[in-house]
This record gives C-alpha cells, sequence and structure tokens, in this order.
C-alpha cells in the first residue's frame, strides 16, 4: 500500500510536467503599410520650383527691431558682441498646403539644419522646437513685432510652451542636426494651413549672460543642400 | 483499496484536465515591412521640375460657339444646368521618362484646385478616358481661336464623332463634391490606365474631367496650368513600388 502510494506521488509531478507543453506559436504580425517619403527644400525638393520654406530669427536687446529676414544664415543662443547683448530664436516655416486633401497621413517628420558654427566653438548648446501660434512675416518680423505694425504678445515670439520635437545637444558645427517634429503638427499644417505658423527653435544657453550661440545656414543661402529640409514620411489613407 | 484507487483516478484526471492548459505560445513572427513607395508628381512647370511643360488642358463648351478654343485660359471652367455644358481636357505626357515601365502602380490622384460658385448646390465630377487624341491650342479665355480643341473638334476642323469629346462612358475615378468652399480636390483614378499611360505614352490621349450629372446646376472654376500660383496648377500624383 505504501509502495503504491509511492508510486503515485512520483507519477503525480510527471504527469503534471508532461502534460503542459507550451502552446502554439502566434499568428504573423501583418504587413506593414507601404510608406511614401517627401522632402521640402527650397529650390530643390520636391523639386526646384517649391519656394515655400520661410525663416527669419529674432534677437532681444539692442537689436529688437532689426529683422534677419534676408540673411543667409539664423543664430540661436545668446548673441553678445559690441551693443548686441540678446537672445537669438530662429523662426523657420514650411508652407505644405498643396498637399491639401490628398489621403497623406503622416508617419514621421525630420527638419534637418546645417550649423555651421558655434561660438565660441568649445561652446555646447541645448536647441528645442516649439509651435508659433501667431502669423509672422518674414521680411518684418523682429523681437518685438511679428510683423510691421503688430507687436508679438509677448516679446521674443508668441509658441506653445510644450516642445513638439526632441532637444538637440550640439557640442559640434560643420554638420547636419536632424530634428525629430511631432507628425501631428506636420499633419496640422497640410490639413489646416491656416494654423500653420511653423517653428521656433530655442536654446538653453540663451539666459546666460554670454557669448553663446550656435549658427545654420537659412532658406536664402546659396548653397541649395544646407537649406533647411523636412522630410515627411507618410502612408495613404 | 477499491476506494482509494477510485479516488487517485479521480484526482489524476482532475490534474491532467486543469494542468493540460498549456502556456501561451511564443508570439508570432513580426509581419513583414511595408514597401517603399514611391511618389512622382506632374505638375506645369513646376512637377518633376520646373522644365515640365508636357501638361494640357482646356475647357471646351457648348455654348453657342462650339469651336472656339481655350488653350491658354488660365481658369477651368465647369458649367452645367444653365448656360451651356462645359468639359475639361486634360492630359500629363511624357510619364514614362519618369517613371519605369515595370512598376506597379499603387494609386494616382488628379488633384484640381477651386470650388463651385454656385451657392445652392454641390455637383459631382468624374474623370473619363479620352479614345482620341487633341491638340491644345493657343486660345485666351474668350475663345481667342477655332482651330484646336473645342466642343466640336479635337483639331483643326476635325469634328469629335460624339461633340463633347470622344470617351469611355465609365468613369476612370471616384465621383468627388465640389462645393463652394474653395479647395484641393483630389480624384483617385484607376491604376490600370495610369499604368497604360506609362506603357503605351503613344495611346496617351488625357481625360475629360465633367460634372457627373450635367442636368444639375454647377459654375465650377478650377486654375488652369497657366495659372499664376504654382500649386494651384492642375496635378497628377502617382504613388508605385518598384518589383
Amino acid at each position: 500500500m505504501k509502495d503504491k502510494l509511492s508510486f503515485v506521488l512520483l507519477l503525480l509531478p510527471l504527469i503534471f510536467v508532461l502534460s503542459c507543453s507550451q502552446g502554439d506559436v502566434g499568428p504573423t504580425g501583418p504587413t506593414g503599410e507601404d510608406a511614401a517619403v517627401l522632402q521640402f527644400q527650397s529650390g530643390n525638393y520636391p523639386s526646384d520650383a517649391y519656394t515655400g520654406v520661410t525663416d527669419c530669427y529674432l534677437e532681444g536687446g539692442w537689436a529688437a527691431d532689426t529683422n534677419y529676414g534676408t540673411i543667409d544664415y539664423f543664430f540661436i543662443g545668446r548673441y553678445k558682441s559690441g551693443m548686441h547683448n540678446g537672445k537669438e530664436r530662429a523662426l523657420l516655416k514650411f508652407d505644405l498646403s498643396e498637399l491639401q486633401n490628398q489621403h497623406i497621413k503622416i508617419k514621421k517628420a525630420d527638419i534637418i539644419l546645417y550649423c555651421y558654427m558655434l561660438s565660441p566653438s568649445s561652446t555646447t548648446i541645448t536647441v528645442t522646437p516649439y509651435e508659433i501660434n501667431k502669423y509672422w512675416e518674414e521680411t518684418e518680423a523682429t523681437w518685438n513685432s511679428s510683423e510691421t505694425g503688430t507687436n508679438w504678445n509677448t516679446a521674443g515670439g508668441d509658441y506653445s510652451t510644450t516642445p513638439v520635437g526632441n532637444s538637440l545637444y550640439i557640442d559640434k558645427s560643420g554638420e547636419y542636426k536632424i530634428f525629430s517634429i511631432n507628425p501631428s503638427i506636420v499633419q496640422k499644417w497640410i490639413d489646416n494651413p491656416q494654423n500653420n505658423f511653423g517653428l521656433i527653435f530655442i536654446s538653453d544657453t540663451e539666459n546666460i549672460n554670454e557669448d553663446r550661440w550656435a549658427g545654420f545656414y537659412s532658406t536664402d543661402n546659396s548653397t541649395v543642400s544646407y537649406r533647411p529640409k523636412l522630410v515627411i514620411y507618410y502612408t495613404l489613407n | 483499496m477499491k476506494k482509494n484507487i477510485i479516488l487517485l483516478f479521480a484526482i489524476l484526471t482532475g490534474m491532467f484536465l486543469l494542468s493540460c492548459k498549456g502556456e501561451t505560445g511564443p508570439a508570432g513572427a513580426t509581419g513583414e515591412d511595408g514597401k517603399p513607395l514611391y511618389v512622382q508628381m506632374f505638375q506645369y512647370n513646376v512637377y518633376p521640375g520646373s522644365t515640365y511643360q508636357n501638361a494640357y488642358d482646356s475647357l471646351i463648351i457648348n455654348d453657342g460657339y462650339p469651336t472656339r478654343n481655350y488653350g491658354r485660359c488660365d481658369i477651368l471652367a465647369l458649367v452645367s444646368g444653365y448656360i451651356g455644358t462645359s468639359r475639361l481636357v486634360l492630359k500629363f505626357g511624357n510619364l514614362d521618362n519618369f517613371i519605369p515601365a515595370n512598376v506597379t502602380i499603387k494609386d494616382a490622384y488628379l488633384v484640381l484646385y477651386g470650388g463651385n460658385l454656385v451657392t445652392f448646390t454641390a455637383s459631382n465630377i468624374s474623370a473619363y478616358k479620352l479614345t482620341r487624341n487633341w491638340t491644345e491650342g493657343t486660345g485666351d479665355c474668350s475663345g481667342s481661336e477655332t482651330t484646336n480643341v473645342s466642343w466640336n473638334n479635337y483639331s483643326g476642323s476635325n469634328l469629335w464623332t460624339n461633340p463633347g469629346g470622344d470617351f469611355e462612358t465609365t468613369p476612370i475615378s471616384d465621383a468627388v463634391k465640389v462645393n463652394t468652399y474653395v479647395s484641393y480636390h483630389t480624384l483617385k483614378l484607376n491604376t490600370t490606365v495610369v499604368k497604360d499611360w506609362i506603357q503605351s505614352p503613344s495611346t496617351n490621349y488625357g481625360i475629360v474631367v465633367k460634372v457627373t450629372d450635367e442636368t444639375k446646376a454647377s459654375f465650377i472654376q478650377f486654375a488652369g496650368k497657366e495659372f499664376s500660383t504654382l500649386s494651384w496648377r492642375p496635378k497628377l500624383v502617382i504613388y508605385y513600388t518598384i518589383p
């Protein structure tokens, strides 16, 4: 009797282990959607006829009423030299209205800027993009005004304080920098072009009372490939 | 003893049933990645580049002057229901220079910018495949010449078999509503037809765009290929994958 019990006790775990085989492998996941890529760069992409990029930079302090809309670069950070001592922020807008109502669903978007200089060259700077929420005129906007005769509600540009892309740590110049932009913002630029006021790029060094800025080539630069570029990745719906 | 065996048997069966619910199997494989979707746009003097001039468009109208040509008019008017009927003829050529013949066309769109001036109605428009070639002409918005495409003629004094254009009666696009809100209107085109334009360019005669029900009043205006705002000009967008 005792022997039988021992045998049963041995048998039970064995049955337990044997009977617990693993389930089948799950089904293969669905095939990914086919995705398209379009680039936007003034005078270059999607074709040489595209001119929908506007940019300028704003400088506080002594140059608070100066417009920098036709210069071939923009500064982000703080500029301190001679009479200049002010925060510097860049405004950048891509007009995507020509894509409205065309079944486009944005999955990913990048803005690529060419950083040609850091001042001083040893400085490091972190730059973050925000969404502007007021119309501005490229050849009129200044630190104080969004366009001639109209002040920003807050000097230095009216923007939503939640970043719309990653902050980029910059410790080297002479190369392209890639900002990943929230796809829903870019979708809005397509679906509601009247609400596309572009982005403002702000750095963490602007509050430090030292000359610390990063220089980028603007859409007015004669070297087309250095101009700001937007790359959108999308599917069709 | 017998009781014990029965009890044991019952326990074993119970355990077997309870324990036999195997663990969840491993997750399935990840699905395939989607394919790259190549996009090529065509727009007069814009896409693929500022030198592209193989786009052609004109309105044709039966308003009492059905031989007038409007090939250089920057407005494409689609009128129906009262002062006459007008239709648009459009063609994008040289596609085979930019898209390889062996690709798979996934989607193709004709994009027209404009709206309906008639405030009390909205009209559907559709595209139809032309079966005869035509010459665009140089008439301005007053119909200043009569030797090219018109309601009656496809070229010179050569008559369409059917006034208003020879086209297949089954539309090659969806029906798109045009209301008074001025914006982009996107007609989804039959991809087989678009593929033919690439593979057999010599039989690409383009399309007619017309109000689907021409008995209803509409007065639609779209920007034509001469329109000063480049991005409003008629645009053909082709999405394809490479085999």
